[in-house]
């Protein structure tokens, strides 16, 4: 029921965004008719829209919930993008060099990057264990490093020589994730990766602790349990999803290889959708799917309608301001509502 | 029936070149418009081509997000008759789509993109004849002691997008050009790693004039244009790229490396219409062709005597008739 509500709270704020964008295109000169059609021919209209949909939330879905999980623990990871540019590379790097066959080397290479994602995110937990350095600022600067340090080892030494960018070189066929009539298979791990996660956060000891911390770390350390250890190990969970997400873009996009800027905006996305999910991992793997669809067809609101690519932004942006207010002012009303009646019970029972 | 038959080839001709005449052109760049400079270049020429033979054209942008490649450019392949693509990035995935269009014509701008099938067709532009005259202006320039914000300092500077194939034969051209009036003038090269940040090219170009360079030549699209913007602050001076930046700032920018990707644009798209355009041919385009030089005008007029823009027009009369030769960084 709780998850039902945040989800139908979030669509009522996305249909007010929509309403906001149409005055915004309007106001452009556009229609917003046409522009909205294009939005909906482009990512669900085929079936070749509905597999590029699917492909772009990929990676939403699992920074999103990475973000989630890390603030319903009450840990602020930001760095989400850094992570997931370290996973991308350290896919990238392995996918050349390994030298595995097939299914073993793609599964080694998920797991060894998701890996590496989660110890960079580490970093940031540590720094907080030794020298309570506050992680929200951490993670943020480390992505900075992140960029930087992959720009720089995809600028020399392992330039693609050939490449007219930045780019590694490309990873070995027998790796390339194989694609379903369009719709590429890294999209069934992310679903996988989810309900594994799910069943974590909901389930198990550990997952039970990193939610108690959320709701009240005070609580969770009177209770017994080691909230420092516990930071460590949502740091490095999160920090593996990240990764995670990045192996996956090599191994399952187009490109299957490092190139300047592959990270594009997924970290700061999802960061987005797990504030529209409300933090809930199901939640915010369903508005994944809608910013993919939103990112898909911007493409063609662009080819069809003319409207600025950027205007997605914008759009995704008004989301998540009025997904947010909408949501409090449900709690507000609802609350006074409930408190309203049941003062009216009381009344009664006492006339 | 010979006739006859000449008859129905000749109908047949004629009505495959009037199918044949491509109505719809798209226009597709890994940037974003707006940088005044390479970007807008190209999209100067499809406005062009809308105007001059009434197609209808589109714009892709991907604003260098490589998750847009793939999916803009394929949108574009299956409207449009003929592709301009800026490919910087997604070669691979350039060749993966022609290949499922075999016919329709696209043609990749600035990088050379060979697939077997020879779908593809590539203008690759002479960069290091052009960026030579530029490096010839700036070679003179930092000479010239008695203008001002010029010091004794034989030092020149260049700040370049990514460091790449492309930005490095600008340099490598620029480089040549300098040496060329005096061998002692050294070249500072800042790679900003961005070509869509002209805080961070303002700030390279900052850190280029405090160590006692005079003249830098940008290339890097939107970044660039903090370089200029620079210039003008300190009253220092620039190179332009790729389109006339010369008023950007006036009495700073001394000239402009000009690299033609638009009126390329209609070199190809006229050889399309006149029916001589074949698949798979690489154009080379360089200062004899017009595809690259320097942008002259008042307004170097403005910073430079007369004698001086005439020395350097002598210099690229001699580059184009072969008098010097200017090395080229890829073989």
């Amino acid at each position: 029921m709780k998850s039902l509500n945040k989800i139908l709270t979030g669509i009522i704020g996305i249909i007010f965004s929509l309403l906001v964008g149409a005055l915004l295109i309007k106001i452009q000169g556009n229609s917003p008719i046409n522009a909205y059609k294009a939005l909906y021919d482009y990512g669900l209209g085929s079936w070749f829209s509905i597999t590029s949909t699917l492909n772009n939330s990929t990676p939403l879905i699992l920074t999103g919930i990475a973000a989630a999980i890390a603030f319903s623990s009450n840990v602020n990871n930001l760095g989400q993008p850094g992570q997931l540019i370290i996973g991308a590379l350290s896919a990238a790097l392995l996918g050349y060099y390994l030298p595995f066959p097939g299914w073993f080397g793609i599964i080694t290479i998920l797991i060894l990057s998701g890996i590496i994602g989660g110890l960079y995110a580490s970093i940031a937990g540590i720094l907080k264990k030794l020298y309570k350095m506050d992680e929200m600022l951490t993670t943020l600067m480390l992505n900075f490093i992140a960029d930087y340090l992959t720009l720089y080892l995809a600028t020399y030494p392992f330039l693609d020589k050939k490449s007219y960018v930045p780019a590694t070189k490309m990873i070995k066929k027998e790796y390339f994730l194989p694609s379903f009539k369009y719709l590429n298979s890294s999209f069934f791990i992310a679903i996988f990766v989810v309900l594994i996660s799910y069943f974590v956060v909901k389930y198990f000891k550990k997952g039970y602790e990193w939610r108690m911390m959320g709701h009240n770390p005070d609580f969770s350390r009177i209770g017994g349990c080691d909230n420092e250890q516990n930071l460590m190990w949502v740091m490095f969970y999160t920090g593996f999803l990240s990764g995670l997400a990045g192996a996956l873009l090599i191994l399952g996009g187009t490109q299957h290889r490092f190139i300047k800027g592959i990270g594009a905006n997924y970290g700061w996305d999802g960061v987005m959708l797990s504030i529209v999910g409300a933090n809930g991992i199901l939640e915010t793997s369903f508005f994944s799917l809608f910013f993919g669809f939103l990112k898909s067809g911007g493409v063609g609101m662009e080819f069809e309608a003319s409207i600025p690519s950027e205007f997605i932004m914008v759009l995704q942006a008004t989301i998540v301001l009025l997904v947010v207010s909408t949501r409090s002012v449900f709690s507000y009303y609802g609350d006074k509502i409930k408190a309203y009646s049941k003062t009216q019970k009381v009344v009664k029972a006492h006339e | 029936m010979k006739r006859f038959f000449t008859i129905f080839c000749l109908v047949v001709l004629f009505t495959f070149t009037i199918f044949a005449a491509p109505k719809k052109v798209a226009y597709v760049i890994n940037g974003s418009l707006g940088d005044q400079s390479f970007y807008d270049s190209g999209y100067e020429g499809i406005k062009n081509l809308e105007k001059d033979y009434g197609v209808e054209t589109k714009l892709m942008e991907c604003n260098f997000d490589p998750s847009l490649y793939y999916p803009s450019l394929m949108t574009a392949a299956r409207w449009a008759d003929v592709v301009f693509v800026i490919s910087y990035g997604f070669e691979e995935e350039l060749k993966s789509i022609a290949e499922m269009f075999p016919n329709k014509i696209f043609v990749n701008i600035d990088t050379v993109v060979e697939d077997d099938k020879e779908i593809i067709s590539n203008v690759d532009f002479i960069e290091e004849e052009g960026s030579f005259m530029a490096g010839v202006v700036a070679g003179i320039v930092t000479s010239m002691t008695e203008l001002p914000g010029i010091n004794p300092e034989k030092l020149i500077g260049a700040v370049g997008g990514d460091d790449d194939i492309v930005i490095r034969s600008f340099v490598y051209g620029y480089d040549q050009g300098a040496k060329y009036i005096d061998p002692e003038i050294q070249v500072k090269t800042i790679y900003v790693g961005t070509w869509d940040d002209p805080v961070k090219g303002k700030q390279a170009a900052l850190q280029l004039y405090s160590q006692g360079v005079d003249v830098i030549f940008q290339i890097a699209s939107l970044t660039g244009a903090g370089v200029i913007q620079a210039a003008q602050e300190v009253g220092k001076y620039a190179i332009g790229v790729d389109s006339n930046q010369n008023s950007l700032a006036p009495g700073h920018v001394i000239t402009s490396m000009l690299k033609e990707v638009g009126k390329s644009i209609e070199f190809v798209f006229k050889q399309i219409i006149d029916g001589t355009y074949k698949p798979g041919t690489l154009y080379k385009l360089g200062l004899k062709e017009g595809a690259v030089g320097l942008a002259i005008d008042e307004y170097t007029y403005q910073i430079l005597p007369n004698e001086t823009v005439e020395k350097i027009l002598g210099i690229q009369k001699d580059v184009i008739e072969g008098k010097i030769t200017v090395k080229e960084y890829r073989e």
